[in-house]
């Protein structure tokens, strides 16, 4: 995996390390303070001239970076060479995460961090951050605390701008408001702020032109940004959509006008096999509208119904529709009860205006009764209907209601490495 | 990105519920009644 880009450089100082004789580079001449060796990993005092030894690093344990040292790349629109590099782990000794120095003699520095194939580009800030129990603001921006804890130093490579030691120790708080993690590590003698924003590894492949691939990454990442779109932006949509549904049906309902076009008083006969009947003309006006047409029949513990056509005039062109009432009602040991209805209403979509009449079949359960029944059909122009209106809320309800799902999942997933969920919390009974 | 899609089938689709609104097509009568079917003389179904 080595970098094509590693090159030697004028203005590099160059020493044998005193402990094992390797040469040891220093780049940023003035500003690193001291120096692993690459050999040894025996850690160097930079700024004197005898090159003291700061620290002997006995164990074994040699970390290869997968950006190697003296490797340079265009990051962010600045070509940066990697000076430095340390591993770090937790307190416990469980996770461990890389960092790359990066240097420009004209940007200074900035960090690249990699833990479970996720990157991060961090600067340092000298704006000190507002902080609250679970938040930190700075730069207009507020954080969400992540996680406290400790860091330590595990491993050293290369230059750093301050006296580094295996096993040197900071308490860290991580706040983050993806894609950005603001960090703060500290001592009792002092304390450093920065930003990291979450980055693609292979844009870091590509700057650095590495060979060869890097980790995938693992999980979710504190900072990382979803790839969902923004459920708060597809809610907001939602919400305008929701708006202007319900001020086109209320005004549809308020201003529409429904004329009845139509009332007509038919007499079924039930000694007769075929019942049939042709209404009035009437007339449709406008363009394409619907019809409502309205049945009513004094049924008892009966049915009765219509296949009917709506007929218009000037071509013969009829529209079919069935349509018919059931009424029932009786008593029982809970009571007295009843069920459907005299009346239905049935909606014709798109009538095209012009002069109609109805023709109608009708027919009725056998009831044994002889008694003529009068029925009644009434048709009115231009109703209001619900069903498109409902529709279109449950269509346009589906995918901000699984974005959301998805974003909240996505979230849970990141929070559950933190001891500062918003989605759940730790109780104790103690 | 998807965001802006939804945005964009949503402003299509409450053109179309105007639209359909505005000529009384009402989706749920046309499912029920079977008006998408071809309309044909009278009394051709019986």
């Amino acid at each position: 995996m080595a970098g094509e880009n590693q090159v030697e450089r004028k203005g590099v100082v160059k020493f044998d390390c005193p402990n094992c004789g390797a040469t040891v580079n220093v780049t940023a001449v003035g500003q690193t303070l001291s120096v692993a060796c690459g050999s040894c990993a025996s850690i160097i005092d930079a700024t004197d001239e005898r090159h003291q030894i700061l620290q002997k690093v006995a164990s074994a344990k040699k970390v290869e970076p997968l950006i190697p040292l003296g490797t340079r790349g265009k990051l962010r629109g600045t070509v940066y060479e990697v000076i430095g590099f340390m591993e770090r782990c937790d307190g416990t000794r469980t996770y461990f995460w890389r960092e790359y120095l990066l240097f420009n003699p004209k940007k200074g520095f900035r960090w690249l961090t990699e833990f479970d194939g996720h990157w991060n580009y961090v600067i340092s800030i000298k704006d000190k951050p507002e902080v609250s129990q679970n938040t930190a603001t700075v730069l207009n921006k507020v954080y969400r605390l992540f996680l406290k804890g400790q860091a330590q130093v595990s491993f050293v490579l290369g230059e750093f701008y301050w006296r580094v030691k295996v096993g040197e120790q900071v308490n860290v708080r991580d706040y983050i408001r993806p894609p950005e993690m603001l960090s703060c590590e500290g001592t009792k003698d002092e304390t450093i702020w920065s930003i990291g924003e979450y980055i693609n590894g292979d844009e870091i492949r590509t700057a650095f032109n590495i060979k060869g691939t890097f980790p995938f990454p693992m999980g979710v990442a504190p900072n990382q940004p979803t790839k969902a779109a923004k459920s708060s932006e597809v809610r907001r949509y939602w919400k305008w959509f929701l708006i202007a549904l319900f001020a086109f049906q209320f005004a549809d309902l308020i201003l529409s006008r429904s004329p009845t076009v139509l009332t007509q008083v038919f007499t079924f006969n039930p000694q007769l096999t075929v019942n049939s009947f042709q209404s009035d003309s009437f007339e449709l006006t406008g363009g394409s509208k619907n019809v409502e047409v309205r049945l009513r029949a004094p049924v008892s513990n009966n049915w009765f119904e219509i296949e009917a056509d709506l007929v218009n005039e000037a071509d013969g062109d009829a529209e079919s529709f069935g349509q018919g009432v059931e009424y029932y009602y009786g008593v029982d040991s809970d009571g007295s009860w009843s069920e459907g209805s005299q009346a239905s209403t049935k909606v014709l979509s798109a009538v095209e205006g012009g002069r109609y009449h109805l023709k109608i079949n009708a027919s009725r359960g056998n009831d044994y009764s002889t008694a003529l029944m009068n029925f009644e059909v009434r048709v009115k122009r231009n109703v209001t209907t619900w069903g498109n209106f409902i529709f279109l809320i449950i269509l346009l309800s589906i995918y901000p209601i699984w974005a959301w799902w998805r974003e909240r999942s996505f979230e849970s997933v990141r929070w559950s490495q933190s001891d500062y969920s918003p989605y759940w919390s730790f109780s104790s009974e103690d | 990105m998807m965001a802006k899609l939804y945005l964009t089938f949503g402003v299509f689709m409450i053109l179309s519920f105007f639209h359909f609104n505005n000529i009384g097509w009402g989706f749920m009568q046309a499912l029920s009644s079977g008006s998408w079917g071809p309309k044909g003389p009278a009394g051709y179904h019986k």
